[in-house]
Parts: C-alpha cells; sequence; structure tokens
C-alpha cells in the first residue's frame, strides 16, 4: 500500500530546468531530475540522486569528492542581502547528504553526515566528521567543532575523539555503474 | 495513556479519546470484536507471559530460569549507553601478520604474533574494510586465511563507539564483557560469608531446640531491635563524639577552584537518564560509558477487561510477530490526519484540512458529529466547525492508479462538495474549521467520527451494531491575534 503511488499526492514530477554553468569532475554522476541552478561544480566521483536540490543563489556552490546527495537532499548557497561579498559554499569529500536533508550551511568539511530532515541554517560553518541526526535543526551562528554528534529528540551534542572514515565508496561505486542505466545524466565537462 | 491536559501537550497532533476518558493515539487502541468496543491501554487486561522471553535484538528466546541468572540481560547484545539503541557490530579485517606469511620464520614467533594485531588496532581508528583496501593492501591479502576480523560495537544512532572510551577491538564478540564493578570481590566475599553465617545459624538453632526441649527459641528478630543499644552508655559516648565533630565543622568542604574557573563543557558531561542506565558506575563523564548488555523482554497477552476475550496473544516462536487480525483500532478505525499545519486568527474560523484514510475493504460511510464533552474538555476545546452530512469512501483498489476510473471516486451528496479538497478510493481530504477563542493555550478541536462496521467473520455479524463511534481531538496549533 505504501508504494501504491510512485509521485507524492498532488505533486506531479514536473521535468526541472537546470540553468546555470556547471563543472562535473571525472567519474560524477549527476541526474538531470536534480535540479541545479547557478554557478556549480561537482569534484569527480560524486553522486547527486534525481530531485536533489542545488542552488547557486549568494555565490558559487563548490562541491568536492566522493559525495553523496540523495534524493530531495537540499543544498542552497543563500542570497546575501545587498553590498554583501559573495562567497563561495565549499563543500569537502566523502560527505553524505540523505534524504530530505537542508544544508544552508556556509562552508562543510570532509565525512559529514547530513541525516534524514535535518536542517543546518546559513550561519553555521560544519568542519569535518560532524554528524546531525534526523530532524535535528543547527541554526545559530556557530562553528561545528570536529567530530560533533548532534542526535536524538532533544537534540542532544557530544563529541566524537574517534573519527571512523564514511564506508560508502563501495555504494558509490555501485551507483556510478547503475544510474547511468536508468537516467539521463548531465555530462561530465 | 496521560491525563487530557497532558496529553495535549504532547507532539501529537490527532488524539483518539478512549471510553475511560484517556487520549490515546490510534496505534495504541485495541478493538474488540465481541463487545465491538474500542479499547485503550488501560482498559485491558495485560498478562505477562513469564515463559516467553527474549532478546529484543537477536530474538534469542531464554528460559526464566537462565533470565534470571543473567539478570535478565542478553549475553551478548549491548545497548548503546548514550542513547541506549542496540548496537551493532562493525569489524575491521586486519592483514596477516608480516612474520607469517614469509617462509622464514622470525626469531621470536610469539611476540611477533602479538604486536602486529595489537598495531592495527591502533592504525584501525581510521582503518575501514573498504579504506583498508585503498592503502594498497591487495584483496588477496585480506582474504588470506592469516588475517583476522576485529570486531567493534557502533552505535548507528548517534554513532558512538566502543572506541570512544578505549576499548580495543575485540576478536569474537563474546570478548565483550560487562564493566567490572570495582566492589565485586568485596560483594561476593560478604555474600559467601552471610551464606556461612545462615548456615551455622540454622544448624545451631536446630541444636539448641533438640537441647532444650520444651524451651521456645528466642527469635533471631529480637538481634534486629536497635532500641535496647540507644541505651548502651558506650554507644552514647560514640554518638555524642559524632555529634559534636559535626557541629564543630564551620567550614564546609570546598570545591576545587577549577569548578568555578573553568568553563562547564556540558558535552563531555552525561544526563541523569545515561547515568542510571548504569546504576552500579554512575558515570559523570562521557570517557567513562561503556556498553550495557541488552535488557531482556517478555512478551504480554492483552485481554479485553468486559468479555474476557484474547486481544493480542505472543507466539511460541520469537522471530514471530503476528496481529490478530480486526483486534488492533487501526484495522477498523479510519485513520485521521491533519494535513498541514494551518494558519490560525484568534477569534475567526480558519481553514483545518484534514484527511481520513480508510483501512478496510467494503465501502465505509463517515459522519461527523458536535462532541458532546465533558467540563473538563469544553475548557480546552474551541469552538469547531464540521462537515455535515455523510461521506461514503469506496474501498481501496490497489489497480486504481492504473485504471483512472472516474468512478471509483467518493460519491457526494448536494451541498457537500464545499467540503471536499479533494478524494480518492479510500481516502477523502475534508475541511474542518477551528475558531481559536484563546491565545494562551494551543486551539484544540474535537469530534465525532461515525463510522460503518462490517465484521470479516460471519458469526460476528450483530443487526443491531452496524455503527461504531470513536471522538477525536485534533491540536491545530499556535494561534495569532
Amino acid at each position: 500500500m505504501a508504494a501504491r503511488r510512485s509521485t507524492i499526492r498532488g505533486e506531479r514530477t514536473k521535468e526541472p530546468k537546470n540553468v546555470g554553468n556547471f563543472k562535473i569532475g571525472q567519474g560524477a554522476v549527476v541526474c538531470t531530475e536534480a535540479q541545479l541552478t547557478g554557478d556549480i561544480t561537482i569534484g569527480s566521483h560524486t553522486v547527486v540522486h534525481p530531485t536533489a536540490v542545488i542552488h547557486a543563489e549568494g555565490g558559487p556552490v563548490i562541491i568536492g569528492e566522493n559525495n553523496h546527495i540523495m534524493e530531495k537532499a537540499v543544498i542552497i548557497n543563500k542570497k546575501r542581502p545587498d553590498g554583501e561579498p559573495v562567497k563561495p559554499l565549499v563543500i569537502g569529500n566523502n560527505n553524505l547528504f540523505e534524504f530530505l536533508s537542508r544544508c544552508e550551511s556556509m562552508s562543510v568539511g570532509s565525512e559529514n553526515i547530513f541525516e534524514p530532515k535535518c536542517v543546518v541554517g546559513d550561519n553555521v560553518i560544519v568542519s569535518d566528521y560532524c554528524v546531525i541526526g534526523s530532524e535535528c535543526k543547527v541554526q545559530s551562528n556557530e562553528t561545528l567543532p570536529s567530530g560533533t554528534v548532534i542526535s536524538g529528540t532533544d537534540g542532544r551534542r557530544w563529541n566524537k575523539q574517534v573519527n571512523i572514515k564514511s564506508e560508502n565508496h563501495q555504494q558509490l561505486e555501485y551507483l556510478v555503474k547503475l544510474l547511468p542505466n536508468f537516467h539521463r545524466t548531465i555530462k561530465s565537462t | 495513556m496521560a491525563s487530557i491536559p497532558l496529553a495535549l501537550e504532547y507532539k501529537r497532533y490527532v488524539l483518539y479519546l478512549c471510553r475511560c476518558s484517556g487520549l490515546v493515539g490510534i496505534e495504541s487502541l485495541y478493538f474488540c470484536r465481541h463487545c465491538k468496543l474500542l479499547r485503550c491501554m488501560d482498559c485491558v487486561s495485560v498478562q505477562i507471559d513469564g515463559t516467553c522471553i527474549s532478546c529484543p535484538s537477536c530474538n534469542d528466546s531464554v528460559p526464566q530460569t537462565d533470565a534470571k541468572a543473567k539478570k535478565f540481560r542478553c549475553t551478548h547484545c549491548y545497548q548503546c549507553p548514550m542513547c541506549t539503541t542496540p548496537l551493532a557490530t562493525r569489524f575491521v579485517q586486519l592483514p596477516p601478520p608480516p612474520g607469517k606469511s614469509e617462509s622464514a620464520p622470525d626469531t621470536s614467533s610469539g611476540k611477533t604474533d602479538a604486536s602486529p594485531t595489537k598495531e592495527g588496532t591502533g592504525e584501525s581508528t581510521a582503518l575501514t574494510p573498504k579504506t583498508s583496501k585503498r592503502l594498497s593492501l591487495t584483496p588477496s591479502s585480506l582474504k588470506s586465511p592469516g588475517s583476522t576480523k576485529m570486531y567493534y560495537l557502533f552505535c548507528t544512532s548517534c554513532h558512538w563507539t566502543t572506541r570512544e572510551v578505549d576499548i580495543p577491538d575485540k576478536r569474537s564478540l563474546l570478548d565483550f564483557k560487562e564493566k567490572p564493578h570495582p566492589f565485586q570481590d568485596r560483594y561476593k566475599a560478604l555474600l559467601s560469608y552471610y551464606k556461612d553465617l545462615d548456615l551455622y545459624e540454622r544448624v545451631s538453632s536446630q541444636n539448641m531446640s533438640r537441647q532444650v526441649s520444651g524451651r521456645k527459641p528466642r527469635p533471631f528478630s529480637s538481634l534486629l531491635d536497635t532500641s535496647k543499644y540507644k541505651k548502651d552508655p558506650e554507644v552514647q559516648r560514640v554518638v555524642k563524639q559524632v555529634q559534636s565533630v559535626a557541629l564543630s565543622a564551620k567550614d564546609p568542604v570546598r570545591l576545587p577552584d577549577s569548578y568555578y574557573t573553568e568553563p562547564v563543557d556540558v558535552s563531555s558531561l552525561t544526563t541523569i537518564q545515561q547515568k542510571l542506565l548504569d546504576p552500579s558506575h554512575q558515570p559523570s563523564h562521557v570517557k567513562d560509558l561503556w556498553p550495557h548488555p541488552l535488557p531482556l523482554i517478555s512478551r504480554k497477552t492483552i485481554r479485553c477487561r468486559g468479555c474476557d476475550h484474547i486481544l493480542l496473544k505472543p507466539d511460541v516462536n520469537v522471530n514471530l510477530v503476528r496481529f490478530k487480525i480486526q483486534h488492533v483500532a487501526i484495522q477498523v478505525v479510519p485513520r485521521i490526519r491533519l494535513i498541514n499545519v494551518p494558519k490560525l486568527t484568534l477569534g475567526e474560523p480558519s481553514l483545518v484540512p484534514v484527511s481520513i484514510t480508510s483501512p478496510v475493504s467494503y465501502s465505509m460511510t463517515i459522519s461527523f458529529n458536535q462532541l458532546s464533552s465533558s467540563k473538563k474538555l469544553k475548557e480546552i476545546l474551541c469552538p469547531a466547525v464540521i462537515p455535515e452530512g455523510s461521506f461514503v469512501l469506496k474501498s481501496l483498489d490497489d489497480t486504481s492508479d492504473l485504471l483512472d476510473d472516474s468512478s471509483q471516486s467518493v460519491s457526494l451528496g448536494a451541498d457537500q462538495s464545499d467540503y471536499v479538497l479533494s478524494s480518492e478510493p479510500g481516502r477523502i481530504v475534508l475541511k474542518f474549521g477551528a475558531i481559536p477563542s484563546r491565545e494562551d493555550i494551543d486551539a484544540k478541536i474535537g469530534f465525532e467520527v461515525v463510522f460503518s462496521y462490517e465484521p470479516l467473520i460471519e458469526a460476528d455479524r450483530d443487526p443491531g451494531v452496524t455503527e461504531l463511534t470513536v471522538p477525536v481531538i485534533i491540536n491545530c496549533g499556535h494561534s495569532f491575534a
């Protein structure tokens, strides 16, 4: 019964208009159903699923290598007020943006995990090895130190002392092979 | 289940009002098909089945005597000390020690055997099965018989690992042990001493009763009577001494200066819940946490309090999870959801879109009544605008998506289309209304849902009962002036 409808009720999938200047690295897979607008650079072996959203409104978005951006994940470089200088949003390597996560952060390091439905505001700097738990919101003006874990219904924080590298390389390799068989992809330049 | 005002403060938007005036979510309601009544957890009798004790993580069933000996905890499943989620196991595959692969044996084989694995665990803080491959380790070397798997525990929810607290990786899952208690040996010594004492006293009392026949032996409870000791001059002297010391201590014990000067790092301290998970250690720092053995669970038999029929019965096999058909309300009662949190204006009727989903295979007729509520409820609820007339929800058909048949939509009366936002087989979205009257509390509307009921089993068919009623309370959120 759950898989009764392929689309979300009342919302038909439209063919998104990907407008902008894209630079896509070697071996990266970016599906055309993803919504990309603005000046976007995507590093090699990064996978962007269909219906993922990347908006470069307030400056370019530069995404590193081996990142995994899942369906309906949102990455926005927000439009700054007039007069403020244009800042690029730089995202490091080996990050995982899960389903329905929303990242408006100023910069993102490496090896971070954005769990489903998490929200990271536009005044937050995410360093390395951070985990933003599902449904957790970080919207204050701060820098998350390396290894910060925010999880639970009360958004409790603690700092990891031991950082373990992400294990999604195998999954990424598989997706790089699989996704072009079923989706149109934006060709790497 | 909680009292009415408290339950409404939860983040639940839709709550069903039970006959016992308790508010519960639909998943906690049972339906007795013999009494044709909805019952919440407080209106049923619960019987704990002691014979069916199992681990919720590995489904390993444990006999009751064994479970008592193991303190009702699983021997090889652990829970996260941070968030109580069952811990998952991960492994790191280490290459065979270089001394073994070479034909020429090393001089001290025993030492080289131990040292590479130790180094490996040290390095493996950043190693995973995949990343270890990247570090120029060929897969063939990993599959070779000399390679070892080292296990560590990992929480999938909060990403806590056993490496956080310097627990070295183990060769087997059984090597993970509970943290030894600092006074464990003392407890054991005391326990054995009192067991011996118990035996000695029993034997001596038997001997005494044999020797002094006819005379009643002195009861041991008199030993516990402390009143006579208070009169003892020696005891009184000690008490006075203690009191004088306690009074003379003018300066209280001072906390170290770091308490006042250094900033508090809340993220490195444990919460009360985390402390109480481990009552014997009560760690105050995140570094002192230790994986806890997972508590075992027993299954419950749930009976209707009115007719004593079984509503839910555990299976003998732990791996099976079967619901008794038509015994849970979710299979009979229409599911009501708030589509989105409405924008409410104080004193004005505001639109509250509500979706109603039919779980049954027959076409269900639904109508709504105003809630004949008690005084307590009237204080909380605000006036509601409720759709009039009855709506027929056609049965849900999985092929309806493909057919796109317009005849399957909801049949409506003449004036009813004003209330309908959207409709499809088995589901309808209706316009309700709320008129918020108070600003200080969330606006809540209440109404009765009257829906048709047809039992699946012919024997349960009762011509008298064709309709059921369930009161529903919806929290519509905060209103603004």
